[in-house]
Parts: structure tokens; sequence; C-alpha cells
């Protein structure tokens, strides 16, 4: 409905409303709304010119280009709004002010890109509207401009670190890796793809005409912890819940790994953390089997599935505000309680489906400096129990490419394990 | 700010005290110019049921009409301009509609003068003195078919400023809830 459209239907109604009661105190005000909103009408003029400036059409990635707009106002007063129709760019600044009659303003605000390439960015969508608010009108200033975005020096590091941590991971799943290394040299061995560059004897590769890769002694008393995440994102489920798999997940990781090491674990969720100090004990086992009884909440899906794929941009910025009002939904703070617990390097392997990113994100880069971190992720997506139709298949495809961003976020930090419900836990475990 | 003023003064004189309430729907468009004009709506169909007018052909009447017309029209131009400050060219209608508290007739002044700076069309005259024109004319006949033909005639004329109003501008509307 339009404003407008209210204020007809007012007069409309005190009109009848006049005529019924037999008063002409609103028939006349019913006509006057109608004599008002003709003279609005009549005196609203729209006309507005101008032109649009980019400082530089060559950025980089992640920097902001300057954009300066020049506006005249040759109609009535205004409330001018900027609509810049590009999608691969980030627009910030102050997009919406008043425009007084034959007033000539420039206006500043900066367009950050999304993503690196060439792109085409269309002329700049003035919206004017009458200071009353009941009419508009759109005016396109400007011409169509290339701008080269190119990748910046940091994204490149990113990118480098992150293909670094993906060849880690690969290792990982290749080889044993548990464990700090020793001061002894175990073996030489030539230069394999994603070595460490920092163990390259430099000595041998000189005397033999390659790269040559010292292999040390493992310590096998180092501790090994590992993190469940109990949150309420990794109970859920239609069929079979993430949780029930990260928990078998952890039990075969421990009955491995404590035939050599010290092994702990740790359960944590929104409000609190299940310690288990590490130990190399079959009655560990016992110990963290029985912590390990976790239940899932049978047949409810992922909130934050369902929510990612069936709301607004609008509903979903009004309910990251209010749901962390909500107890627990902060985050996970027991993953830090228990991180503090850990005072000498270990090596921590985390099973979470990055259902709270940003916590488990500060929480794994305040746990890098002292110990060395392995993230096993379930996959939420290859976990979906419902009904597989066009929208749900086009919802899944949306958060797949979500969830691959945040892979890369959490692989430029430390290694990073994707993991379905067809991956077999035992040999994960074994390779582990 | 002046159709608060006005709405207030406007009360006092038509010794109506719903009219004191208008202060609130201005504050609720300074929030929201939706929720104010949602506001308004109810506020008019209300006040519109308080204040009676019996006969536009008796002066008394026709003065109360007019000032209950004019302080809700004032009202509306506030709610949708939303400007809590006192403009210049505000401050001589506003003195006189203050002085209506004594002289209705000056309240009248004072709101007439207010829309003459808005500089509007010469077509805004046509369906008002259109309807001045009918009922001056035909004041015999129309003063015998009672309160509810007035209304009527009151009825026709809205229908026809409408009407005027879509066939001479074409406009882009701005939706309710909708931030342009």
């Amino acid at each position: 409905m339009k404003r407008e459209d209210v204020l007809l239907t007012l007069s409309l109604l005190l009109v009848l409303e006049g005529y019924l009661g037999d008063n002409l105190a609103p028939a006349i005000l019913g006509f006057g709304i109608a004599v008002y909103l003709f003279m609005v009408r009549l005196g609203v003029e729209f006309s507005i010119a101008g032109e649009r400036a980019l400082r530089e059409n060559r950025l980089e990635e992640g920097k902001e280009g300057e954009v300066e707009l020049t506006l005249e106002n040759k109609g009535r007063d205004v409330v001018v709004r900027i609509l810049e129709l590009a999608e691969d760019f980030e627009v910030l600044g102050n997009l919406s002010f008043p425009l007084k009659e034959d007033e000539v303003k420039k206006v500043s605000y900066a367009l950050k890109p999304k993503q690196r390439g060439e792109f085409l960015v269309k002329p700049v969508k003035v919206l004017a509207e009458d200071i009353r608010g009941l009419y508009f009108e759109e005016f396109e200033l400007g011409k169509e401009e290339r701008v080269y975005v190119y990748p910046s020096v940091d994204s490149i590091k990113e990118a480098a670190r992150a293909d670094y941590n993906i060849r880690l991971a690969e290792l990982y799943k290749k080889s044993q890796f548990v464990g700090t290394e020793g001061l002894e040299i175990k073996d030489l061995r030539e230069y394999q793809h994603g070595d460490d560059f920092k163990r390259i004897d430099w000595k041998a590769s000189m005397r033999l005409g390659e790269l040559i890769i010292r292999e040390m002694l493992k310590e096998s008393d180092a501790d090994v912890y590992i993190f469940v995440d109990n949150t309420s994102e990794m109970k859920k489920g239609i069929k079979k819940a993430k949780i029930d798999y990260a928990s078998t997940l952890a039990l075969q990781l421990a009955a491995n790994l404590i035939k050599s090491y010290r092994v702990g674990m740790v359960i944590y969720d929104e409000e609190k953390a299940d310690f288990v100090k590490a130990s190399k004990s079959m009655a560990q086992l016992e110990v963290m089997r029985r912590k390990l009884n976790l239940r899932w909440k049978r047949g409810e899906m992922s909130l934050k599935f369902r929510l990612e794929v069936r709301i607004g941009e609008r509903a979903r910025r009004f309910l990251n505000t209010f749901l962390p009002l909500k107890k627990g939904r902060r985050g996970s703070k027991g993953v830090f309680e228990s991180l503090s617990l850990i005072k000498q390097p270990s090596f921590l392997i985390f099973i979470s489906d990055l259902s709270n990113p940003s916590d488990l994100y500060r929480a794994i880069a305040q746990a890098k400096w002292n110990h060395r971190v392995l993230l096993l992720s379930p996959n939420p997506i290859l976990f979906y129990g419902g009904e597989l139709d066009r929208e749900s298949l086009v919802r899944l495809y949306r958060a797949y490419l979500e969830r691959e961003k945040l892979l890369k976020k959490f692989n430029a930090l430390v290694p990073t394990i994707d993991l379905g419900p067809s991956d077999y836990i035992r040999e994960i475990a074994k390779v582990v | 700010m002046i159709g608060v003023v006005a709405s207030i003064v406007a009360g006092v004189i038509l010794g109506e005290y719903v009219l004191f309430a208008s202060p609130l729907v201005f504050l609720a468009s300074l929030k929201n110019r939706d929720l104010g004009l949602i506001g308004y709506f109810l506020y008019a169909l209300y006040s519109g049921s308080r204040v009676f007018v019996g006969d536009v052909y008796v002066y008394d009447e026709l003065m109360r009409g007019l000032v209950f017309l004019f302080s809700m029209i004032l009202l509306l131009e506030d709610v949708l301009r939303r400007e809590p400050r006192v403009e210049k060219s505000e401050i001589v209608p506003m003195a006189l509609i203050l002085a209506g508290v004594l002289l209705p007739e000056s309240f009248v002044a004072g709101a007439v003068l207010y829309f003459l700076t808005l500089k509007p069309d010469w077509k805004t005259g046509v369906p008002v003195f259109g309807l001045i024109g009918v009922f001056a004319l035909f004041k015999e006949y129309i003063s015998g078919l009672g309160v509810s033909g007035q209304a009527v005639v009151f009825g026709s004329f809205t229908l026809f400023t409408i009407a005027l109003a879509f066939l001479l501008r074409n406009l882009k509307r701005v939706e309710v809830m909708e931030k342009v």
C-alpha cells in the first residue's frame, strides 16, 4: 500500500463518517485532506543533474576506491539516496542526505571490491524523495566505467598460507603426525611437495645436488587433547546428528592415540566445558567413553542451516542482532576456559562443524601460539538428511559456497580437514 | 512544529481536549514516518467524531469547522515533514494562530498564510473555489438538505479533487514501510 493511499482512504472514510454521523466536521476534514494532497502533488518537482567521478579505476583487492558525486537539484527540496548498482563492490559512506532547491553538493563515498577481476560499474542510481515522503523519482547519473581489481599482497600471502595448510592437512591424512619432534635426526630423505622448508638440510642438499629433508625422531610424551564441540548446532540432525559422528570419531582417535601418547579430552558447549586431563591408560579411555554419551535432538534440522536459506537479508541482520541476546548464543566460551587449563605445549585436535566460527577462530588462533592444532570438521551440508528437491538443492549449494569460504579462512590458520558421514572414521583415526 | 501548536490552540478554541493529544502523533512520526501516518489516521477518525459542526451557513459553525480543518491539516503537514524545529517562515503564521485563542478568525488567517508561503500552484484553488461557489450559488437548495446533504456535497468535491489530482500529475509513489 502506498503512503498516499493511506491518506486518500482516510479522506473518503472521513466523508463517510460525516455523512453517517450527521456531522460536517469530518466531512470538511476529508475534503481538506484531498485538497492538501492535490496541492502537494502539484508542488512536487524532481530534477537532479550531476556527474560521477571515480578517482581510480585500478584498485587493489580489499582496498577502497573513492568516488566523487556532484549533484545539482534543479527542482524542489528533496531527500536523496545514492544507489550504486555494483554487486561486486561494497559501498561505504553516507548515502542518504537532504538536498535543497538549487543546491549543488559534492558527495564522496567509497567502493570496496569484494573480489578481484575486471568489472563494469553501471551509472549510479539516485533516488529523490519529496520532503513529505509521499513521492519519488529515479535518476541515473554518470556513465558505465570499467574497474580493474588486482590481488593485494595480503591476499596473496593468505592464499599461500592456506595452500600450505591444505598441503599439511594432506600430510596428516597420509602419515602419522602427532607428537612433538625431538632434536635427534632420524633420517634424511628427498624433499616432497608440502614439506616444511625449515627442515631442509642445506649442507646435505648441496652435497647431493637436490633438496634433502631432515626427519626428526618423534617424542611420544607429548599430550594430545581432543576438543569435541557439543554446541546446539552439533546436536541437531534429521537422521543422524553431527555429534554422533564427532563422538565416535573422538573415541576412535583416542583409542588409537592412547597407545603412544597421553590423551585428554575437552567437551565444550555454549556455557561450559568438561575437561578430562591427559593420561595414558586404558581407564582413561573408559572415562572419555562415559563423557561422550552425548545426546542429539532427534528430528530437529539444523537451525542455522534452515535460517541460512529461508530468510531474507533484512531478517538475517535482525536475527544476528537479536539472537546473541539469548543465553548461550554468544558462542562457546567453554573452549577458552579449557585452553587456559592446558599448560604445556600439546597437540590439539578440534572436532567442530564451525557453526560458531568467530569464537572457534579466536580460540584456535590463541591456541596456535603454544600448541599444534588440527581441525576436523564434519560438514553440515554432507550431513543434511532432509528431502532433496530443487529448492533444497539451491539452498544446499548456497550453504556449500559459504562453507567453502569458511574452510578457506580456517585453512589459512591451521590445517583443516572437511569430513562427511562417508569418511571412514577408523581410517581417519589411524592416519592422525 | 506549527501543526502541533495549531492543534493545541484549536483544542482551546473548540473546547475539545482530544486535540491536546496531537503531540503524541507528532512524536510517533519523529520515530517513524509510517507510524506517525497510522497514528494520524486513527487520531483524525476519532477527533472527527468529537468535534461537531452542524451547518456551514451558520458563521460560528463554519468557523469551528475551519479551525478544526486547518489544525488537522497543519498537523498532517508536521507528521509528514517531521521537522521538530520552528522555521523562519512559520513565525508570523504561528503568531496569528496563537492569537486565535482570542479571535478564531486570526487562527484561520494564520493557517491560510502558512499555506500561501508554500507557494501552491494556482490549480489548487479550483476545487476550493469550486466548493465555495457551489455553496454560495445553491444556498437555499443545499441548506434545505440538512447535515448529511451538505456532507454529500463535500464528498462529491472530495472525489472530484482526487480525480483531478491523478489526472494532472503522474508520480511514482512511496510504499508504506519502504525507505526510498
